[in-house]
């Protein structure tokens, strides 16, 4: 009698525990496909036109969390996903977060980009100093060679202002942990090339 | 001893140094530390206290770190000095800033990372190995 009823607790248990898992990870991909399609229609609306009156009022920064800000392409580790702005909890279950505040991808200061390691970034730990990546704005597309790989705690200090263009990948360190991970792995990246049509904030 | 050999003693004992390159030197024994560490102190204080010079230097010392720190002297005799403000406040040291530990959802120069760490991969590794016990559990109890 114990033993079946232990057998049916961790049953129900395990059920529960799976449905929790299995619906995060249902509602992160459902979202996911949402967001690329919203990435195509948007840049289907786009043309050159509207493309640097948009380049125009950048300044402005109103890109609002949830909407997607750029596509991150890395060959290496065969990563192609739509990066949101923000990255709280129902950002990163989606796809990999811009963080707010920092700079869009190719334009002058450091812009950020963080993602769960057990998803978009669950390969990241790969990359290696000297591949390749690829950004996509609707204004610009730029290449970018990784120059630093480096571990830190989570508690330190890992994002710093840049006067050129930098882009920063960030997400947990290990990449195979049970538990919320302690460390932060920290990519950094510089345009391959002097960007001409660079231009700032 | 004979005085022939106290003689010969003598001179090699002159010339052992030469020939070495070695001196003689005389050795002073130290003065012996007073073992009584209490009164040594009680002494050293009365003394520094009777002693102006060091008293006026403790004195200066004072002043200077005071000066040095920004903080106005303050006498009652000057009044000018008394009724007006200082022109720098006083040094406090500068608090450190603290580790944040929120959340960082949006980028400053030193923020850490964005919190990428998540319990879902423990919660679904714990759901699954609870199913697969309960399977087996089950299935035991029907086989037996």
């Amino acid at each position: 009698m114990c033993k079946r009823l232990s057998a049916v607790f961790l049953l129900v248990v395990g059920a529960a525990l799976s449905l929790v898992a299995a619906g995060r990870y249902g509602t992160g991909w459902y979202r996911r496909d949402q967001i690329r399609q919203q990435w195509v229609a948007a840049l289907a609306r786009s043309d050159v036109a509207s493309a640097r009156a948009l380049a125009e009022s950048a300044s402005d920064a109103s890109v609002s969390v949830g909407s997607p800000v750029a596509r991150l392409v890395i060959p290496r580790i065969e990563l192609d996903e739509v990066v949101v702005e923000g990255v709280g909890s129902d950002e990163l279950n989606a796809t990999p977060g811009h963080l707010p505040g920092s700079a869009i991808p190719g334009y002058r200061g450091n812009a950020v980009i963080s993602a769960h390691r057990d998803r978009h970034f669950d390969r990241l730990g790969e990359l290696q100093v000297g591949d390749t990546i690829e950004t996509e704005t609707r204004q610009q597309r730029d290449r970018w060679v990784v120059v630093q790989r480096r571990v830190i705690d989570e508690h330190a200090p890992a994002l710093f202002s840049t006067p050129t263009p930098t882009l920063t990948l960030t997400t947990c360190w290990p990449i195979r942990f049970f538990g919320p991970a302690p460390d932060r792995l920290i990519i950094t990246a510089r345009p391959i090339a002097a960007n001409s049509h660079t231009r700032a904030l | 001893m004979t005085f022939r050999a106290a003689c010969l003693t003598l001179v090699f004992a002159a010339l052992t140094p030469v020939a070495s390159k070695a001196q003689f030197t005389a050795y002073v024994s130290p003065t012996r530390p007073n073992t009584d560490s209490a009164k040594a102190a009680i002494v050293a204080v009365q003394r520094a206290r009777s002693d102006s010079n060091a008293r006026a230097s403790i004195t200066n010392m004072k002043a200077w770190v005071d000066s040095a720190a920004g903080v106005a002297q303050t006498s009652p005799a000057d009044t000018t000095v008394a009724t007006t403000p200082p022109a720098t406040p006083p040094a406090t040291p500068a608090p450190v800033p603290a580790a944040p530990t929120h959340n960082t959802t949006s980028f400053s120069n030193g923020a850490q990372a964005p919190a990428t760490a998540s319990y879902l991969p423990l919660i679904a590794a714990l759901g699954l190995a609870s199913l697969s016990v309960g399977i087996v559990l089950l299935a035991g109890r029907k086989r037996v």
